[in-house]
């Protein structure tokens, strides 16, 4: 099969695309011609396939809170490029990144209908948001996979056939099951033809699963199960008792309880009237906490955890009081697993002291 | 999400909403930015106190509703 140079666009976001750190996750789209830092790599990848005719490099902030719109401004960027197909990121373990990434290949596929393949961590919140509508290639936690894991977002995009509005097929081969091309599975449903009938198959598994011999599942379930909502806060508010709880990070200056900034494992609870002077505040506070910009929060905590202003509505009697606890953690790349354990935590200490409602801030 | 399963009234506040929803909160209140949740840098110092209070105002009420299903509000009404 006659196989034309396919011509990629490669988005990153402002730290790949050596824009700058987190005092860049704010930058708009913007576009520069071939291939920039890891797009190198997918450019040798690509060999004689492709090339990687420009980047598409964004801030964090701006695409992850932008939605579909910021989305639509980065398709309409890389219209005159005329890709075959995109490849963003890979984002690794980066929750804003991925969201992005996922919201930038949905609209390059809804909009120019190309394919558009990315490449998460298995906890990436991209992966759930996305999954579905996106081909998430799955990869490894750290950024030191990067080859690997764009070979995988490589291979997955040439193997795609094409449902271009030109019609033109990229490749002559057909994508696989997500275990063969290590890629999330998109719930969708394929007919194939094989030997056993359904019934035949089904009654196979269960007696593997009786036997507690390993079986293969045909429907995976969803892993979080949803729940009842809470009750809402049933008394008058002026009787009430609020707490405060955060995952951005807050600790006194020194971080006595070392709280890592990336991949952090544990909560601790500091008592307000010390941990949080009336005066100047800022001062006796920190930040651990690797994914987000921290100046505006350090110059005014209360951008991050309202303490002043419950303290406020205590003393105008609106509330009842401010919990004496501030609940501290930081949740840059915390496992699920870990995450709702500190929950569980919290939550048996908050009601032994009867708390009436929670205020949950996250950057 | 497990201090909600515990049955304690809470609101996130986030300005990634989507993804709070995701993992099964009922009250979401959308925030203003990553960097700053509460807040707006771009107001007076006065006026950015105001947009800290009305957040907090508008969490308390939230806590104080009966939702059925997953829902992300806004300072005003909701998504």
């Amino acid at each position: 099969m006659d196989r034309k140079r396919l011509r990629v666009v490669h988005y990153l976001n402002q730290f790949f695309g050596k824009e700058g750190g987190e005092d860049k996750a704010h930058i708009p789209f913007l576009i520069k011609a071939g291939p920039i830092g890891a797009g190198m790599v997918l450019q040798k990848i690509l060999g004689e396939r492709g090339d990687v005719v420009a980047t598409l490099i964004c801030g964090d902030n701006y695409l992850a809170q932008g939605g579909e719109k910021a989305s639509r401004e980065g398709i309409e960027l890389i219209l005159p490029c005329k890709p075959d197909i995109l490849i963003a990121g890979p984002a690794f373990e980066a929750g804003r990144y991925g969201v992005a990434c996922g919201g930038i290949c949905k609209a390059a596929h809804e909009k120019l209908g190309i394919p558009a393949v990315t490449g998460m961590y298995e906890e990436n919140p991209g992966v759930e948001l996305y999954r579905k509508e996106v081909y998430i290639c799955k990869t490894e936690r750290s950024t030191v996979k990067m080859a690997e894991s764009l070979k995988l977002m490589a291979n997955l995009a040439l193997k795609l056939t094409s449902k271009e509005k030109e019609g033109k097929l990229l490749s002559g081969e057909k994508i696989g099951r997500p275990e063969e091309d290590h890629y999330f599975p998109r719930g969708l449903i394929k007919n194939e033809i094989v030997d056993k009938t359904a019934a035949e198959r089904s009654v196979e598994m269960l007696l593997a699963k009786l036997q507690e011999r390993p079986f293969q599942t045909e429907a995976k379930r969803p892993e979080l199960q949803p729940f009842y909502p809470s009750p809402p806060i049933g008394r008058d508010l002026s009787d009430c008792e609020i707490a405060l709880i955060s995952d951005g990070g807050l600790v006194p200056k020194g971080n006595p309880d070392r709280l890592r900034s990336r991949g952090n494992l544990i909560w601790a609870k500091y008592r307000i009237e010390t941990f949080w002077p009336r005066e100047f505040p800022a001062a006796a506070l920190e930040v651990s906490h690797t994914g987000y910009f921290p100046v505006h929060v350090l110059e005014d905590p209360n951008r991050l955890v309202p303490v002043d202003i419950l303290r406020d509505l205590e003393k105008e009697g609106i509330i009842g009081r401010l919990h004496p606890f501030f609940y501290s953690t930081s949740g840059c790349t915390t496992s699920q697993a870990r995450c709702q354990e500190m929950g569980e935590e919290i939550a048996k200490e908050l009601w032994e002291k009867k708390v009436d409602g929670v205020i949950l801030t996250s950057t | 999400m497990t201090i909600e399963k515990a049955g304690l009234p809470i609101v996130h506040i986030t300005a990634l909403p989507t993804i709070s929803a995701m993992a099964g909160i009922h009250r979401v209140l959308r925030g203003s930015s990553v960097t700053n949740v509460l807040g707006d840098t771009a107001l007076a110092p006065d006026y950015e106190k105001r947009l800290q209070r009305k957040y907090v105002l508008r969490a308390l009420e939230i806590l104080q509703m009966e939702v059925t299903g997953k829902q992300i509000f806004t300072p005003e009404g909701t998504c």
